[in-house]
């Protein structure tokens, strides 16, 4: 019993001494180090500052950067200070950035509505050098402002592949090639831990930092001087256009360069062009722009913006007719001017070729090179809609895949097909008016693709613009191959007969015989209700027997075909004088 | 009331340990509500009116228990242990359908915390089985009941996993052995075993992350952001209080959010800040008091249960005040035990207060004399 209650007092003088050992480290932290503490306290606060990673560049086949970056200054509040001190921020800030009172109150919503109150909150970024220097001159009155220099878009070649390109907000793609992309651009941002003074200014090195890796570049499949050559031939082409007295609504257009045995893109025009880096600041125009080329100057057109193709529809009505046996290679239909296909019913005027022009008795080349459109409404009136529908989806014009599959921009900024069946029904004088590429409407990578599948035999290559992704250090991360998406065996005879029309055609065009390779073409003339112009259109490729590019041209309101295949001669005729391809 | 309860009754055991629990609902006030909110609009943020209802709740238990014959639990040992061991069997199969570490049982209004009760549950229960009448520990043998006892109900929480509190447990069992008559070898050889057991299970037991938070108080700037980051701005906290504090609502390292469960486990951050040395040191002052007077009422008990009960529940205070202040300060690994009667958190402060009340209880009954 005595030992228990010895052992009491044992246990009394224990927790005395477990008191006593707290209190002494109590001494030794508050009183011996107190100072250091309370320094630490006062004036070394952790600041965690996040440092945005660089987004990956787009960059051309042949390296020219089309997108990079530039350091530009953010403004941000950091929360490690009082209110006082946060308060006395934000009024000098909105005093010298001259912000209205609805900037200042939603800036004060997003400061209240703020969590992540251990790092800075960015107010603004991409803040003009000036006044920056205006902010840190008053640094001293704000010592909860950080200012930090972080990566800003820029597109250093402005209009070039514009449309393509597209934006980003907040540093995230949201358009184009920069949202279709964004995962590869996007890098993994860095972080760093500094210790900052009472006035907001940074002491010493980063405690601890990790490095922000950059975004992966984009290597596309565009060669920038056979971009930037074609845009310039399309627009010499809308010029000549414009010289002339009908040619005043000619403004717009579009040009695809494509290689046809492998589906890589290595032009892609639009024009209207934008400048990617004031895609929404609307141009200032010169004064006779018409108003329609003002309102459709962002649309992306060789992929958003389905047209009327007229005759260049010619070859693939052709191909169908002679694989179902509707026709041979050989017979000739009599074209004896303005005629009555399906009679009266159900067509409201007669198929008239070029000018009234009576083209006499035609074969299927000499039908092409003439463009006879008696010819081939013949031939889809004896196909019919559903077998001639069937051939829009073997050639990738369908209406889906939209864009013969191309998925390298957000399939949702791809316009949408103009298909009159979607709409309505169809009858047989539609289909007669199809075999000459009207009631239709399809876009120039869709054109561009179906004449790549005449020129390789009837592979279906995913048309692409993305040639592979590299890492910031330019190792390859991943290489995008050819991919076939649909292959198709037809008859050589058959293949080769309208080859061979399309060879007639580009030996007998002014523009197109005389070049060094030898081209098979074709023109469209795609009729317009109203004044001037109709759009001018020419397909083809070349070299003949051994097809290196694809060339699409359309001139909207630009005049005939035989406009749009001046533009496409020099495009071709640039192509193999300079030496070839990029490959 | 019989007038000998109230005239044992330890009334300057009952006023500290009211100042202590009025100054807990002022130090979870400082650590969670902004300066300058007015005193209506204190009462109304929850962990405030929730630290008051459970201080009134606690006290009111304690009273309760206060006025009962402690000896009277004798005959609930059984229904006790078992109750305590079903409610940590529900949280442990709670636990499996939640993530990871499962510690409470969600009542809907109150979310109560088992383990916090299962101290309690054994410092009767243990107190009960060494007094029995001729029990004494004479041999290893004597050993194996109450070690059974006590380590079948600590397993459940150690597997939680809740370190802090099944280590209580070893204080509440070893103090309690140690008053009734543990031999000296045998406080060698457990003292032995233990360490030696400890050492097995830190290299082998625990995971990475666990053996990384135990001894990263001995050098938190291996980690200053992750798992050093609680010590190190507690430290700094503490040290920047110097002598006479910041005052109450002047601590940056509080008000800016740089204190991690300021008003729970490191509620003794906010005090060293705010209240400094001054405050700080009368607080641990105020506690050895505390556990100076259960000991002295355990002193005069009329019996060994009353005796054991309250070197229990001292050593149950005395050692989670060493843990929770130790850790705030940088000398004992962060194990997230809160620091009793002062700490918010409702199972806690209630379990607390039904232990204090048995001390109660002890005294006012501790009258052997026969009229």
């Amino acid at each position: 019993m005595k030992q228990l209650l010895l052992r009491m007092h044992v246990l009394r003088l224990c927790a005395a001494l477990v008191v006593a050992v707290l209190i002494y480290n109590l001494f030794h932290i508050q009183i011996i180090q107190g100072g250091h503490w309370r320094n630490t306290a006062e004036n070394n606060r952790f600041r965690h500052l996040v440092q945005v990673a660089p987004r990956g560049k787009i960059i051309t086949a042949d390296g020219v950067e089309l997108a990079s970056n530039l350091p530009g200054y953010s403004v941000s509040l950091a929360f490690d200070g009082n209110r006082a001190s946060r308060d006395k921020t934000v009024e000098t800030l909105a005093r010298l950035l001259e912000l209205t009172e609805e900037d200042i109150e939603a800036m004060n919503t997003r400061i209240s509505d703020y969590r992540r109150s251990f790092e800075p909150l960015e107010l603004f970024r991409n803040v003009d050098f000036n006044k920056i220097l205006l902010l840190e001159e008053n640094r001293h009155l704000m010592p909860s402002l950080v200012i930090q220099v972080t990566p800003r878009r820029v597109y250093p070649q402005d209009y070039l592949l514009g449309h393509a390109l597209g934006r980003t907000i907040d540093y995230t793609g949201r358009e184009g090639l920069e949202l279709s992309w964004n995962e590869h651009l996007t890098g993994t941002n860095g972080f760093s831990v500094v210790q900052v003074r009472a006035g907001g200014r940074p002491v010493g090195l980063p405690i601890i930092s990790q490095v922000a890796v950059p975004g992966n570049n984009i290597i596309l499949t565009i060669d920038s001087d056979l971009q930037h050559f074609t845009h310039e031939a399309l627009l010499r082409g809308l010029a000549i256009a414009r010289g002339t007295r009908m040619g005043a609504k000619a403004w717009s257009g579009s040009a695809v360069v494509m290689d046809p045995n492998t589906g890589r893109i290595l032009a892609l025009i639009s024009e209207p062009s934008v400048n990617a880096n004031a895609k929404y600041t609307p141009p200032n125009w010169e004064e006779e722009v018409p108003y329609a080329v003002r309102g459709s100057n962002l649309f992306f057109r060789p992929v958003q913006y389905p047209r009327t193709v007229g005759s260049i529809f010619k070859m693939l009505v052709g191909l169908a007719a002679l694989e179902e046996g509707k026709v041979t290679p050989t017979e000739r239909i009599f074209c004896g001017g303005p005629t009555w296909i399906v009679g009266r019913r159900g067509i409201d005027s007669p198929t008239i070729c070029w000018e009234g022009t009576a083209h006499g008795h035609l074969d299927m080349r000499e039908a092409i090179r003439l463009s006879c459109n008696v010819y081939f409404g013949t031939l889809a009136h004896r196909l019919g809609y559903n077998t001639l529908r069937e051939y829009f989806d073997l050639f990738g014009i369908g209406p889906s895949p939209f864009n013969a599959g191309f998925d390298c921009l957000p399939l949702g900024e791809q316009g949408s097909a103009n298909f009159a069946s979607e709409r309505r029904p169809i009858f047989g004088g539609d289909v007669v008016q199809m075999g000459y590429g009207q009631i239709n409407e399809f876009t120039a990578l869709q054109m561009a693709n179906y004449i790549a599948m005449l020129a390789n035999g009837g592979i279906h290559y995913k048309p692409y613009m993305v040639d592979r992704v590299e890492s910031a250090e330019g190792e390859i991360v991943e290489q995008i191959l050819p991919t076939i998406l649909n292959s198709h065996q037809f008859s050589a005879v058959n293949l080769r007969t309208v080859q061979e029309g399309m060879l007639r055609m580009g030996q007998s065009n002014a523009n197109t015989r005389n070049l060094t390779v030898s081209v098979a073409g074709k023109t469209g003339t795609a009729e317009q209700t109203g004044e001037g112009f109709p759009h001018g259109l020419w397909v083809g490729y070349a070299p003949f027997d051994n097809p290196e590019i694809v060339v699409v041209v359309i001139l909207e309101h630009g005049g005939e075909g035989f406009m749009a295949s001046r533009v496409a001669a020099e495009i071709i005729n640039y192509y193999f004088t300079r030496g070839g391809g990029t490959r | 009331m019989n007038s000998k309860i109230l005239r044992n009754y330890d009334f300057v055991l009952l006023f500290t340990i009211i100042v202590l629990s009025l100054f807990g609902i002022l130090m979870v006030t400082a650590s969670t509500v902004p300066a300058g909110t007015p005193l209506m609009e204190m009462l109304k943020n929850s962990f405030v009116s929730k630290q008051i209802f459970f201080v009134v709740v606690g006290t009111g238990a304690m009273l309760v228990m206060s006025l009962i014959d402690y000896s009277e639990w004798r005959q609930f040992v059984i229904p006790f242990y078992l109750l305590n061991l079903a409610l940590l069997a529900i949280v442990m199969i709670m636990g499996h359908s939640a993530l990871g570490a499962q510690r409470w049982i969600d009542l809907g209004f109150f979310k109560l915390q088992p383990s916090e009760f299962a101290k309690i549950a054994i410092i009767i229960t243990l107190s009960s089985i060494m007094a029995k009448e001729g029990r004494k520990i004479e041999g290893w043998l004597d050993l194996i009941i109450p070690f059974a006892h006590v380590s079948l109900p600590m397993l459940l929480i150690f597997l939680q996993p809740d370190l802090g509190t099944s280590l209580v447990f070893i204080a509440i069992t070893g103090v309690i052995l140690f008053v009734a008559g543990l031999k000296w070898l045998q406080m060698a050889v457990l003292a032995t075993g233990g360490l030696m057991g400890s050492i097995y299970a830190f290299f082998f037991v625990f995971r990475d992350y666990q053996r990384g938070r135990l001894i990263i108080f001995l050098d938190p700037w291996q980690d200053p952001l992750g798992m050093g980051w609680q010590i190190i701005q507690s430290k700094i906290a503490i040290g920047s209080g110097q002598f006479w504090g910041r005052g109450l609502f002047g601590g940056t390292q509080t008000q800016l959010n740089f204190l991690p469960e300021k008003h729970t486990d490191f509620i003794f951050s906010v005090i060293g800040e705010e209240l400094g040395f001054l405050g700080g040191s009368l607080t641990l002052l105020v506690y050895l008091f505390l556990v100076w007077q259960i000991i002295g009422v355990g002193l005069k008990a009329k019996d060994n249960l009353g005796r054991f009960i309250c070197v229990g529940v001292a050593a149950m205070l005395v050692f989670q005040l060493l843990v929770n202040v130790g850790m705030t300060i940088g000398i004992m690994p962060v194990t997230g035990l809160p620091l009793p009667l002062i700490s918010s958190g409702g199972s806690s402060f209630v379990a607390t207060c039904l232990g204090l009340g048995l001390v109660l209880s002890v005294a006012a009954h501790s009258d052997t004399s026969m009229f």
